[in-house]
């Protein structure tokens, strides 16, 4: 998947924030790590948004969604 | 004397309740070998349990008989574990078994305790697999009908519904349970979905959760390239998968409390992440601030200034005398020239004419002595607006001398 995933984007979040802390850059690198930074955040924050847990359940050599049991 | 008659019902009922009272029959452990063995479709198996000298009918219910870990057969020597009853209809007394061990194998926790310390020198409860932190996707190994698996969904939905969850069911007790447990692990492996596996049941006896300690799903658990987590039984029990898997969890709850990471502490990470973020930029610009600010109000900045300024100052003399001299000069310039101009004037040819004199040429080539012409040439007299034409008709030397 080209998509980044939740973890890879926190640990780059985090990784931008001891780079800020560490404070050993130019003025222009903060504030284009401080935009980048915002920007993951942003993205991790979205990719938690679900309204419904996808639950699917192995059967008869596949995948089916799980309706609470009432599959078997 | 009065005869008391009473039913073969009211007789076996008055039996069956003094059986039922006392306290050793009802949990009692026998030792014996077994006969006139029968797997009954309901589930139940019927047998004789016997020595050398006696017999007895025994029933294991299917709810007893699910918790077998091995398949009985004449002439097994058990010990079984069973209350004494009677079976009413036909006035035999008989034993009702609830669990039975093999003898010779040893007691069920000797067992356990034997493979533990084998599978420990073997090195398969070493290398642990870190779990994900932040899992892309979570497969569940339970029976789908289990408590155990709607409390992990239970605890799933409250904690993160963005996470995608596959569940692969087996059964968790019985002998079908540890080959269906292991297929279902090689499969997760093979689909390669989920990036870390909740391996769960509910609490039981040792026996219920006998499946869980057998070699061969400790070994598919060590094979197993997604990691594993294991939420078995209750607290206080301990299976070979535990030790087997990547991580143990207390309960299946626990276990999906560990996998699941919570949004709701995300979100209060992501809000801290984004504070820490404005607070150090903020800083950084404060910083470079100050350091400007400070830097100009140092009194070396302000004597650089006050140098600089004098200097300025300066550039702006100069310039100007340099105007001035520039201009100064030029005027010079021209004034010299005029004067040469003048000069120049006075000797040209051109001004002196102006004043009423004139001179001769012939062939181009200016006349100023009488050896320059002969009679008869043809010579120009320039003056001031033209040029007169004439021949020479004599030639006479200063002071009256003779003509040449």
């Amino acid at each position: 998947m080209a998509k980044k995933t939740f973890e890879r984007s926190l640990q780059e979040l985090e990784g931008i924030i001891n780079k800020l802390e560490q404070g050993e850059i130019t003025l222009d690198d903060t504030i284009k790590k401080y935009k980048q930074g915002m920007e993951l955040a942003n993205a991790c924050a979205n990719m938690l948004k679900e309204a419904e847990q996808q639950i699917s359940i192995y059967e008869g050599n596949e995948f089916i969604p799980f309706n609470g049991g009432g599959n078997v | 004397m009065n005869k008391k008659i009473i039913s073969v019902t009211e007789l076996n009922c008055y039996v069956t309740s003094i059986l039922d009272e006392d306290y050793m029959l009802n949990s009692i452990w026998l030792s014996a070998e077994i006969s006139n063995l029968k797997y009954h479709k309901s589930g139940h198996i019927y047998f004789t349990l016997k020595d050398e000298n006696a017999s007895i009918n025994a029933v294991m219910f299917a709810k007893s008989a699910a918790t077998l870990n091995f398949k009985l057969a004449d002439g097994d020597k058990i010990n079984a574990r069973c209350k004494i009853s009677l079976y009413e209809k036909t006035g035999a007394y008989q034993a009702y078994i609830f669990e039975i061990e093999k003898q010779g194998v040893g007691t069920l926790h000797e067992s356990y305790e034997a493979l533990k310390h084998k599978l420990n020198a073997q090195g398969l409860f070493d290398n642990k697999k870190p779990l994900p932190k932040y899992p892309q996707n979570v497969g569940i190994i339970t029976s789908n009908t289990a408590a155990a698996l709607f409390d992990i969904l239970n605890v799933a939905t409250r904690r993160n519904k963005s996470i995608p969850i596959y569940i692969y069911p087996a059964a968790v007790q019985g002998e079908v349970a540890k080959d269906e447990l292991i297929q279902q692990i090689k499969r997760a492996n093979r689909d390669n979905i989920v990036d870390v596996i909740i391996l769960a049941r509910g609490g039981g006896s040792i026996e219920d959760l006998w499946s869980f300690n057998s070699e061969e799903l400790a070994y598919a658990i060590y094979g197993s390239k997604i990691p594993i987590i294991s939420g078995v039984g209750h607290e206080i029990d301990f299976t070979i998968v535990d030790f087997a898997c990547d991580r143990r969890a207390p309960t299946p709850s626990a276990a999906a409390e560990i996998v699941f990471p919570d949004t709701k502490e995300i979100y209060n990470k992501l809000d801290a992440y984004k504070k820490t973020l404005s607070l150090l930029a903020k800083k950084k610009l404060t910083t470079n601030r100050d350091k400007f600010e400070y830097v100009v109000d140092r009194p070396a900045f302000k004597q650089i200034n006050k140098a600089f300024e004098q200097k300025m100052q300066y550039v702006d003399v100069l310039t100007d005398r340099l105007q001035v001299i520039t201009q100064t000069s030029i005027n010079n310039k021209i004034y010299e020239f005029n004067i040469l101009l003048k000069q120049l004037e006075k000797l040209s040819p051109i001004a002196t004419l102006s004043r009423g004199y004139s001179y001769i040429s012939k062939d181009t080539q200016i006349v100023s002595k009488l050896a320059d012409v002969q009679i008869g040439d043809d010579i120009n007299i320039v003056v001031q607006d033209g040029c007169i034409m004439a021949t020479i008709i004599n030639k006479e030397r200063k002071n009256g001398e003779e003509n040449i």
